[in-house]
């Protein structure tokens, strides 16, 4: 571990080193030059007259709120002499696990491509380019003949690999010991109990308005709220990243939410992010990828049959193709334990990277965000925050690896004689609320109660809430399970969730359940 | 640079080398976890009538917080002189005791370990070069005429060629400053475990309840005229420790 000194020394570098090229960096300095212009600033004392002009013009807040969203999201530095998988990944065992599990998802995308001798990538023509761009809005009028393309995996899969993760330093003995775990999850990683996460998730108390539960028709709003509102308006108005993501924790208002989001992931749009996705949207019209037939398929099942998320089918497609095509998602891999496969375009020596992931949840941002390009920003900055975890192997807190462990030992702790039961008649609880957690909730709650999860993740960084939700949900229909007598039946009991209320279920589960 | 591989001593004491010159400070210790819980350092330093005397300069260091659980079991560490409880200066000896008092692992071990003296630089610990080009117009523009200070320029080219020879004169594809320490020692556990007495070949410690003591590294006198940067150890012993029985 680094002593402090020298690990604050080496974080300010590489959060100086990060914002150095940036937008923010020349646009301050521009604001700076400017100022000398202004009759306040004078030679004498220049420094400290254009660091106030800075401060008062509000360009101080920005570089703090950029500064907060990089501490944010880069782990902190490990020590200088770890080599860089290290800080992708600690456990060597997991980087290996991450690595077989990306080449058979590359071997099934490339025998799929032989099947069907579609290329992986290819130059559209020019015909087609115009095709596409005059359709681009209506993307989801087209219909593709689908029907040879398969998905790559599925959840099952995926939970099929983590059940199977070992660590070779382990006593993983064939008996049944103290050292061996009753649910699926056989690695011993650490996780939280809920005293700690009572701790952790204090804004959640029964004492404190949420919005979720106080907001509630029966409660008079002046009681909170007004004035949460209130206080959501000046937060708004300072333009402050860190109190937004310390206010979400207690719920975002509806009209306030796509601001505060986008403050929090510090989303501005300014001309060259517009420009950006512009320029990724030619990508996706000069280039046809074998990932978007798959996305096409994916958003077809999905979305499109979905009673709420349908109308977004359009904007789906615009989002995902592009999201495809961004190789800045490919910075996120230096933290993450994943490794980006590299597609090679068919006559073109040029390397054209993409990352494989699972269709990640775009629909539900389609209600915050109408413009395509800011949703766009929204969309990849909160994937390469949390989403990502879900779909990789990493012994990493909010790593769907440490969620499933925590969500099995929640339940095995607080509920056992109803996790002995699932167990006994062959349905792991956690095979139930996987799915529920790889997609964090998306397509399982209703619109309104999954956004307020997602405040709440906003909020405290952390995916941990997903595996307390899915306890949460567990215990709230314990009654029924316990009557069940067959995986099926126990999901019959859990495969509506649409009618549930994400608060008062958290709350419950870590405040007032008696231990 | 020669590593002697000690031969396990069951139940005895450790074998004494004989008296070195002594070595310069220590300035820090790197090295990289394998799931030891616990670490302590104990250092042999010449007492005040020439004769030596082990003093314990890190006492239970933390290296995982919960030792059941994977949390620090694979990361990288750096003690450094103003840790330790008690003044590393003219060090003859370290020995590194490792504890694991979780049963669930097999090995534990520390892998990876460099001691470097004051004066050179950890490997990869310098900062980018452009941090000290943040604030340029503060410094005064001063070295235009100066030349460097040559003692300085000299000590620093002689280092970096003791380092260079030090690397030719290897075999293993190590970096400086890196030490094998080997086959050391072991461990023990309940002593109705059969593996009670097992001494890995592989090195590092085994098995349950472990307390294991790697012996020694102390210098070797090579005769060469070593500049202050480079200091060579050998392991030189091991024993096994009982401390924990559960009969």
């Amino acid at each position: 571990m680094l002593d402090p000194d020298s690990g604050l020394s080496l974080t300010i570098a590489r959060i100086v080193q990060r914002l150095k090229g940036s937008s923010l960096h020349s646009q301050l300095e521009r604001q700076a030059r400017v100022s000398l212009h202004k009759p306040e600033i004078k030679l004498e004392s220049l420094k400290e007259d254009i660091k106030d002009f800075l401060k008062t013009s509000g360009w101080e807040k920005k570089l703090q709120n950029a500064v907060y969203s990089e501490l944010n999201v880069f782990p902190s530095p490990c020590h200088p002499a770890a080599p860089p998988e290290h800080m992708k990944e600690p456990l060597a065992y997991m980087r290996k696990a991450q690595g077989s599990w990306e080449k058979r998802i590359l071997k099934s995308l490339n025998s799929m491509c032989t099947e069907l001798s579609i290329p992986l990538a290819q130059k559209r023509p020019v015909s087609e380019q115009k095709e596409l761009l005059n359709k681009w809005n209506e993307m989801g009028t087209d219909e593709p003949d689908l029907s040879l393309f398969r998905p790559v995996y599925a959840p099952k899969d995926f939970l099929e690999v983590l059940m199977n993760l070992r660590n070779p330093n382990y006593e993983n003995g064939e008996q049944p010991s103290f050292r061996s775990h009753l649910g699926l999850i056989q690695v011993p990683l650490k996780v939280k109990d809920i005293p700690e996460l009572k701790e952790d998730f204090g804004e959640l108390g029964l004492n404190i308005g949420q919005l979720g539960i106080d907001d509630s028709a029966q409660v008079p709003p002046e009681f909170f709220e007004n004035e949460h509102v209130r206080v959501g308006q000046k937060v708004l108005a300072e333009q402050d990243s860190a109190a937004a993501q310390q206010y979400v924790r207690q719920g975002c208002p509806t009209a306030l939410r796509a601001d505060l989001w986008a403050l929090i992931l510090n989303i501005s749009n300014q001309p060259e992010d517009i420009l950006y996705y512009e320029q990724l949207k030619s990508n996706v019209i000069q280039h046809d990828l074998l990932v978007d037939s798959l996305i096409y398929k994916d958003v077809k099942l999905t979305a499109s049959n979905d009673d709420y998320y349908f109308v977004f089918e359009d904007y789906l497609y615009q989002v995902l193709l592009c999201f495809s095509r961004d190789t800045s998602v490919l910075e996120h891999f230096t933290y993450s334990s994943a490794t980006p496969p590299k597609s090679y375009i068919r006559g073109k020596l040029g390397m054209e990277e993409y990352a494989v992931f699972y269709p990640p949840n775009v629909a539900p941002l389609c209600f915050l965000y109408h413009e395509p390009s800011k949703l766009y920003q929204i969309f990849r900055e909160m994937y390469v925050r949390f989403f990502f975890r879900l779909h990789s192997i990493s012994s990493h807190p909010s790593g769907i690896v440490s969620l499933c462990l925590l969500f099995e030992t929640l339940l095995q702790t607080h509920l056992p004689q109803l996790f002995y039961h699932l167990r006994e008649i062959g349905a792991q609880p956690l095979r139930i609320s996987f799915k529920w957690m790889v997609r964090a909730f998306s397509g399982y709650l209703a619109t309104d109660q999954l956004l307020l999860l997602w405040d709440r993740i906003l909020g405290y960084n952390s995916l941990e809430i997903l595996a307390v939700l899915a306890a949460a949900v567990f215990a709230f229909r314990a009654v029924n399970l316990m009557e069940v007598t067959s995986l099926a039946a126990a999901e019959a009991v859990l495969a509506d969730l649409s009618t549930l209320k994400v608060m008062p279920l958290l709350q419950i589960f870590l405040f007032a359940t008696v231990t | 640079m020669p590593v002697r591989v000690a031969v396990p001593v069951r139940g005895g004491g450790l074998p004494v080398r004989g008296l070195r010159p002594p070595v310069p400070q220590v300035q820090e210790i790197v090295f990289r976890n394998f799931y030891t819980a616990f670490l302590s350092v104990r250092v042999q330093r010449p007492g005040p009538s020439g004769s030596r005397r082990w003093v314990t300069c890190l006492r239970d260091y933390c290296l995982m917080p919960c030792p059941h659980t994977e949390e620090g079991s694979q990361d990288y560490f750096s003690l450094r002189r103003h840790q330790m409880l008690c003044d590393v200066d003219q060090v003859t000896a370290v020995r590194f005791i490792l504890r694991q008092p979780s049963p669930v692992w097999l090995h534990f071990t520390i892998e990876e370990l460099q001691i470097f003296p004051p004066g050179q630089k950890s490997p990869q610990k310098d900062f980018p070069s452009w941090l000290s080009q943040l604030t340029p117009p503060e410094q005064p523009a001063s070295l235009h005429g100066e030349l460097p200070d040559p003692e300085k320029v000299s000590t620093e080219v002689q280092q970096m060629w003791v380092l260079t020879e030090v690397i030719r004169a290897r075999q293993a594809a190590a970096r400086i400053g890196r030490f094998d320490v080997s086959p050391a020692i072991l461990l023990v556990g309940a002593p109705a475990s059969p593996h009670f007495w097992r001494s890995p070949p592989g090195g590092g410690c085994s098995r349950r309840d472990g307390v294991g003591v790697w012996g020694g590294l102390s210098r070797q006198s090579d005769g060469a005229a070593q500049g202050p940067t480079v200091a060579l150890f050998q392991v030189d012993g091991c024993y096994d420790i009982n401390l924990l029985s559960y009969t």
